[in-house]
């Protein structure tokens, strides 16, 4: 087996007295994916920041491509070459452009600042929008004259134009229709078989995290309850909260009142 | 699209933007207008010179050639107004240029570092925002002797924390939002983020809010003309001419005074008018 991508081990961040991520430990292989399950403030989010280094870990290490990323990167220098390894695309899709730049703009600069040359820019920034299913035309739109799932599409080929080694989808389809993220989830799909990238999705969706992931881990008060395959977590659960997180998934057939069926 | 069909496109939608100005709005601007083009041009209009003493006709009412009369030392008000218009605007331009850019610096320094260095300066700004800008004036004339500079130094010392804070509160809500996070894991440099993509997004906010300071500015540098700490007598200016018309006032001829005065008061709201619906049009509070 190759070297892992993405080593975290012992993970552990502290609000003051708040424990928001206890002990969290886990591999991403290259190409591989993982899903990171739970409900709001289960601490997953916190993992994902603590990744790019938004936020500094309280005790633990990460290693990314081999490289100790423990800490928030120091300087411009350092933050740049770690863009190279792990990219995120966020939740809100309607927050994480500037609305100020257009599409095409806001993808140049991104390769510009990664050191292509700007004679190449403008063809890269084309196979990106190819890649993510836009025409060529979104390249001159400011976001405000995009839809929330056009917008989705552009973070990724934003989050994808340095051809990192993984990508981080924190919650990145959730603000969206349901018909759209299932377009967004088969891109991501299609993106990873034709790139090699491999994915952290965090979620707290569990047909979301089935669709993209091989590899799973539940998350609750900040510590790993169960992991494994997603698909043998997901259909024979063992850990009574993640009974409980797929049990409390809306089904056909719910009657109000009637309670949860199983 | 055919080339005309987009240009009459973004034809309506111009207007239709700018109609959101409404009368009052194209009103000030209209005033402003006439305002700048007379302290740009102010000697050249004026039919007289402003600082001819003629004592023969102190107090003088409008004679033909002379339409708003004399002050009380005989000199032609229309003119002295005309002139005066420079003075009365360059103070402010310069108060108003300095305190932006100042306060713009410091709030984005704060909003962008958070922790001590916000809760420093914010704590600055709250210090220097309670202590009244006239009362600094007055201080900094007592030491360094009175004149424009100086009143508009003090001006500035004053004007840039109300800035700063206003600009802290919407800058930490901008560097809040997810662009900025996604452009650092980018690896964008911080002058970078804050540059070119934080603060041309807060340039509506400010410029609103400076064109707002500049009729407050208008009003406190006259004011502190006015009291013999800003533009020094003779030079034509409004807020010492309100100060000098004072005793003619008293004496029945309040012309000289409620000249300027009106002047002033007229600069004021246009300015705050305009900033207050370019404001409400760019959608900023």
């Amino acid at each position: 087996m190759t070297d892992p991508l993405i080593v975290a081990r012992n993970l552990r961040k502290e609000y003051g007295d708040l424990v928001a991520v206890d002990d969290v430990s886990f591999e991403v292989a290259p190409g591989g994916s993982l899903g990171i399950v739970g409900e709001s403030g289960s601490g997953k989010t916190t993992v994902a920041k603590m990744l790019v280094g938004l936020e500094r870990p309280t005790a633990g290490r990460i290693e990314i491509a081999g490289t100790d990323c423990s800490a928030p990167a120091k300087g411009w220098r350092e933050r740049s070459r770690r863009a190279q390894s792990l990219q995120i695309v966020f939740q809100d899709p309607y927050s994480s452009l500037d609305p100020r730049q257009s599409v095409g703009d806001a993808l140049r600069e991104v390769l510009v600042v990664a050191g292509l040359g700007r004679d190449r820019t403008q063809a890269r920034a084309r196979e990106l929008v190819d890649l993510v299913g836009m025409p060529e035309r979104v390249l001159g739109s400011r976001p405000s004259a995009l839809s929330g799932g056009q917008r989705q599409r552009v973070a990724i080929a934003r989050a994808l134009a340095t051809e990192p080694r993984c990508v981080i989808l924190d919650e990145s389809v959730a603000a969206l229709d349901v018909s759209i993220q299932a377009q967004i989830l088969n891109l991501l799909a299609d993106i990873r078989e034709r790139t090699g990238v491999a994915y952290i999705l965090v979620s707290h969706d569990l047909a979301v995290v089935r669709h993209v992931t091989d590899d799973v881990i539940v998350m609750r008060y900040g510590a790993i309850v169960e992991r494994g395959q997603t698909g043998t977590v997901l259909d024979d659960p063992q850990h009574p909260y993640t009974q409980l997180l797929r049990e409390s998934v809306p089904r056909p057939g719910w009657v109000p009142g009637a309670g949860a069926t199983t | 699209m055919s080339v005309a069909q987009v240009a009459s496109v973004v034809r309506t939608r111009r207007r239709s933007r700018l109609s959101h100005l409404g009368v009052i709005g194209w009103l000030a601007l209209a005033v402003i207008v006439v305002f700048v083009f007379v302290a740009a041009f102010g000697e050249a209009l004026a039919p007289d010179d402003p600082n001819a003493i003629d004592i023969a006709y102190a107090n003088v009412g409008p004679i033909p050639g002379h339409p708003l009369g004399f002050d009380d030392l005989g000199r032609d008000l229309l003119s002295r107004l005309l002139v005066g218009a420079r003075s009365s605007f360059v103070g402010p331009l310069a108060l108003v240029a300095l305190s932006t850019v100042a306060g713009t610096t410091l709030a984005l320094i704060a909003a962008w570092r958070r922790g001590w260095t916000d809760a420093t300066l914010s704590a600055g700004f709250d210090i220097a925002f309670a202590f009244p800008g006239i009362l600094l004036a007055i201080l900094l004339a007592t030491l360094f002797g009175a004149g424009l500079a100086v009143a508009v130094i003090a001006l500035t010392l004053a004007y840039t924390p109300s800035l700063g804070r206003l600009l802290r509160a919407t800058a930490l809500r901008e560097t809040g939002m997810e662009y900025v996070k996604a452009f650092r894991v980018m690896g964008y440099s911080d002058v970078r983020i804050v540059v070119r993509h934080v603060l041309p997004n807060l340039m509506p906010f400010i410029i609103a809010q400076a064109i707002i300071m500049f009729g407050y500015a208008t009003l406190d540098l006259g004011g502190l003309s006015f009291l013999g700490l800003g533009v020094q007598p003779p030079t034509a200016d409004w807020g010492v001419m309100v100060a000098a018309g004072a005793p003619a006032l008293l004496q029945g001829y309040p012309t000289q005074t409620l000249a300027a005065g009106t002047c002033l008061v007229l600069a004021a709201v246009a300015f705050g008018v305009l900033g207050d619906r370019l404001a409400r049009m760019w959608g900023v509070e």
